[in-house]
C-alpha cells in the first residue's frame, strides 16, 4: 500500500478514535451533581473541558461533531504551505484563536455562545480542505467529504432520537399555549395537609389572564407571564434567590420563612407562578411552597400556580 | 389553518416589504458604492439581511430622541429614510438587476422548476410551523416582552435597572436592542397590517436561511457550485445549526452579521479602500448591536485587521478611527451609553439560569 494511503487510513482511524473518546466522556454521568451544571452538561471535569471551554470544537451534543477537525486540517495546511501563509490567512487564524479564547473564557457555560463561531469554523475548515484537495489527492479528498457528511448525519440522528430532543418535540407539539383555557375540575390531593381541588387547565396562562384578582404574582423566571397576560408579577429566580425589584436585585427566600411570608404579604403578592422543573434549585423556596402555599392550578406543560395561604402556619 | 388567517398574509407582506423590497434597494445602493466587489450574490444576501437591521437602527435612535409620539410618527421616520435610500439607489437599480440576473437565467430550466417547487413546499411547511408554534423560549420571551415595553412606552431610555413599573417586569438582558426592536416594529406596523407576532417568530429561521445563502454565495465564487452545495449541506447537518434554526431565538440573527463581517474583513485585506472600510464598520455595528459577544468580537476583528493589513501605520490609524466611528454610530454606541448611564454593562457578571 502506498505511504500516502497508509497515512490517510491512519488519519481516518484517528478521527474515529477521537469521536468515540469524546462521546464516551460526554455520556458520563455523576450522581448528586449540581442542578445548574448538570443542565448545562458541564458537571464533570471532562465535560467542563469538552462541552465548556472547548465547546465550540468538542461540544458534540450542541455544536456538532466535525468542528474539531479544523485543528488537524489547519496543521496539515501549515505543513503544506511550509509555514508561509498569506497575511489574510494569518489574520483569520489569529482571529479564530482569539474568538475561541474569548468564548472559552466568557461563554463556557452556554452552548449558544459557543455556537457563535461554529458556522465560521466549518466554513474555514472546508476552505482549507478545498485548497488542499490536490495535495491530499482528489479521491482522498472526496472520501474525506463523505466521512464528514456521515459523521454529521450520525450526530444529528443520534441527537434527534435521543432523550433531549424527544422532550423538546413533546414540548413543541404538546405545547398548549395556543389553546383557550379549558378548565377541568378534578379533586387531587395537594402537597399541603388539607385536600383541595386542583384545576388542570390546557393553558395556565389563559387561566391566569382570566383571573379577576387585584393582587400580584411572584413569577419564577417565566417571562411568558408578561408576554401572554396583562397581570402584574414580581420577577424572581429561585436558582440564585434573586428578586428583581425597582431598587435592584435582592435576596428573598434565604431568610426566616415567617419573614418571607409577611414580606410577600406586604407586597400584596398572593400567587406564585412557577415551573415544576424549577423545584430542586432552592431548598428554601421549595420549603416555602410546601408549607405556605397550596397548588391551585397547573397545565400539561408543567406550569404551576400556587396560592399563598391566608395565615402563616409554623 | 394558517392560510385562512389574515395575520398570515400580513406576515407575508412584511417579509416581502422588508427583505425583498428594502433589501433590494439596499443592494442597488451598496453595489453603486462598492464597485470592486465582484460577488453580487453576496452583496444581495448581505443587503437583505441588513435591511431589517437598518429599520431597527432607525427605530432605536427615533425612540431615544423622540419619546411619546404615536406609531405613525415613528413609521414616518422609517419611511423618510427609505425614501432617501430609494433616491440614493434608484440610478443603479437596473445595473443591480443585471448583475444578479445571470444567477437565475443561466440555471437549467428543470433545475429552476425543481428548486421553485422545493421552495414552495418548504415555505408551506415553514409557515405552518411558524403559525403553530408559539414563543416559549425563555430568552426570546424576554426580548419580546422588552420589545412590547418599548412599544408601550414609545421611548428608549437608559437606567440602572430596566424595570417596568406597570407590570413589574425586569429586563435582565445586557445586549443591544435591535432584536427586541423587531417586535416593536411589528407591533407598530400591526396598526396597519396585522401579523400578530408571526414576523418576530420567523426572524431566527429567516436569518438561518440567509446564513446558508451567504455561505453558498461565497463558496460558489471561490470553489464551484457542487462544493458550495456540499458546504451548505454540512452546515445544515451541523446539530447546533439544525437545532438553532428550529427555535425562535436571537442566534442566527446575530451570527449572520458576524459571518458577513468576517467575509468582508478578509475582502478588505485584499482591497483596502475607504468605502469598503466604511461598509465593514456598519456591518460590525450591526453585529455589535445584536449581541454583546458581537461587540467584543468586533474589537478582535479590528485588532487583527490592524496588525495584518498592508497599510502604513498612519493609514491604519485613519482607517481604524473611521471604522470605529461607523461601528459606534451603527449600533455599538449602546454599550457606551449603557456602561456609563445605564446598567453598567461591562461591569455586570453574565448570569446563567
Amino acid at each position: 500500500m502506498k505511504r500516502e494511503n497508509k497515512i490517510f487510513i491512519s488519519f481516518l482511524i484517528f478521527i474515529l478514535l477521537i469521536e468515540y473518546g469524546v462521546y464516551y466522556f460526554l455520556n458520563q454521568q455523576i450522581q448528586d451533581a449540581d442542578v445548574n451544571l448538570k443542565a448545562r452538561e458541564i458537571e464533570t471535569s471532562a465535560k467542563l473541558f469538552l462541552n465548556g471551554y472547548f465547546g465550540a470544537l468538542f461540544g458534540f451534543k450542541y455544536s456538532g461533531n466535525i468542528n474539531w477537525l479544523i485543528v488537524p486540517i489547519f496543521v496539515l495546511y501549515i505543513i503544506k504551505e511550509r509555514f508561509i501563509l498569506s497575511r489574510g490567512a494569518w489574520m483569520l487564524f489569529v482571529f479564530l484563536l482569539l474568538c475561541l479564547l474569548l468564548i472559552g473564557v466568557k461563554g463556557f457555560f452556554n452552548p449558544r455562545y459557543q455556537y457563535t463561531i461554529v458556522p465560521t469554523i466549518i466554513c474555514l475548515m472546508l476552505i482549507l480542505l478545498w485548497d488542499m484537495r490536490e495535495y491530499i489527492g482528489i479521491t482522498r479528498f472526496k472520501i474525506l467529504l463523505v466521512v464528514l457528511i456521515s459523521l454529521s448525519c450520525f450526530n444529528i440522528f443520534k441527537e434527534l432520537f435521543g432523550e433531549r430532543v424527544k422532550e423538546k418535540i413533546k414540548m413543541l407539539f404538546g405545547n398548549h399555549l395556543n389553546r383557550a383555557s379549558h378548565v377541568v375540575q378534578t379533586t387531587v390531593p395537594s402537597d399541603s395537609s388539607s385536600c383541595n381541588n386542583i384545576l388542570m387547565t390546557n393553558n395556565l396562562l389563559s387561566y391566569i389572564e382570566s383571573m379577576a384578582v387585584e393582587s400580584f404574582f411572584l413569577v419564577n423566571n417565566l417571562p411568558d407571564f408578561y408576554y401572554y397576560t396583562n397581570k402584574k408579577g414580581y420577577y424572581y429566580w429561585c436558582g440564585n434567590d434573586e428578586y428583581y425589584s425597582e431598587e435592584g436585585i435582592k435576596p428573598l427566600f434565604n431568610q426566616d420563612m415567617e419573614k418571607v411570608y409577611y414580606q410577600l404579604k406586604k407586597m400584596n403578592c398572593k400567587y406564585i407562578y412557577t415551573y415544576k422543573l424549577y423545584f430542586g434549585y432552592n431548598k428554601n423556596f421549595d420549603l416555602f411552597i410546601r408549607k405556605c402555599c397550596i397548588l391551585i392550578a397547573e397545565d400539561r406543560d408543567n406550569r404551576v400556580l400556587y396560592k399563598i395561604l391566608d395565615n402563616f402556619k409554623e | 389553518m394558517f392560510f385562512l388567517d389574515n395575520n398570515f398574509y400580513g406576515f407575508v407582506f412584511k417579509l416581502i416589504l422588508v427583505f425583498l423590497i428594502i433589501g433590494g434597494l439596499m443592494f442597488a445602493g451598496v453595489s453603486r458604492y462598492i464597485k470592486n466587489f465582484n460577488n453580487p450574490l453576496f452583496l444581495l444576501i448581505s443587503s437583505m439581511g441588513m435591511s431589517m437591521y437598518l429599520i431597527t437602527l432607525i427605530l432605536y435612535y427615533s425612540l431615544m430622541f423622540f419619546c411619546d409620539y404615536d406609531d405613525v410618527f415613528y413609521l414616518s421616520i422609517i419611511v423618510f429614510f427609505l425614501l432617501l435610500l430609494f433616491f440614493w439607489s434608484r440610478k443603479n437599480l437596473k445595473d443591480a438587476y443585471m448583475a444578479i440576473r445571470p444567477y437565475f437565467t443561466e440555471t437549467n430550466y428543470v433545475i429552476k422548476l425543481v428548486l421553485l417547487l422545493l421552495t414552495l413546499l418548504f415555505f408551506v411547511g415553514w409557515s405552518y410551523y411558524i403559525y403553530t408554534k408559539k414563543i416559549t423560549e425563555h430568552d426570546t420571551l424576554e426580548y419580546a416582552v422588552q420589545g412590547k415595553v418599548f412599544y408601550k412606552d414609545k421611548c428608549i431610555y437608559y437606567d440602572t435597572y430596566r424595570y417596568d413599573k406597570e407590570n413589574f417586569f425586569f429586563y435582565v438582558g445586557l445586549h443591544g436592542f435591535s432584536f427586541p426592536l423587531i417586535r416593536t416594529f411589528e407591533m407598530m406596523t400591526n396598526t396597519f397590517v396585522n401579523s400578530g407576532d408571526l414576523f418576530f417568530r420567523s426572524i431566527n429561521s429567516i436569518y438561518g436561511g440567509w446564513i446558508l445563502l451567504l455561505v453558498f454565495s461565497v463558496f460558489y465564487k471561490i470553489t464551484n457550485v457542487k462544493y458550495a452545495f456540499i458546504v451548505v449541506l454540512l452546515l445544515g447537518l451541523n446539530y447546533g445549526f439544525f437545532e438553532t434554526i428550529m427555535k425562535y431565538h436571537i442566534d442566527n440573527f446575530r451570527v449572520f452579521f458576524l459571518m458577513m463581517s468576517v467575509v468582508w474583513m478578509y475582502y478588505l485585506m485584499q482591497n483596502t479602500d475607504i468605502n469598503s472600510a466604511g461598509v465593514w464598520g456598519i456591518m460590525m455595528g450591526a453585529q455589535s448591536n445584536a449581541h454583546s459577544l458581537g461587540f467584543m468580537i468586533a474589537f478582535i476583528q479590528l485588532l487583527v485587521f490592524f496588525i495584518f493589513c498592508n497599510l502604513s501605520i498612519q493609514k491604519r490609524i485613519v482607517y481604524s478611527v473611521w471604522i470605529l466611528f461607523l461601528l459606534f454610530l451603527s449600533g455599538g454606541v449602546h454599550y457606551v451609553i449603557d456602561t456609563f448611564f445605564g446598567t453598567g454593562w461591562i461591569f455586570k457578571d453574565i448570569k446563567f439560569y
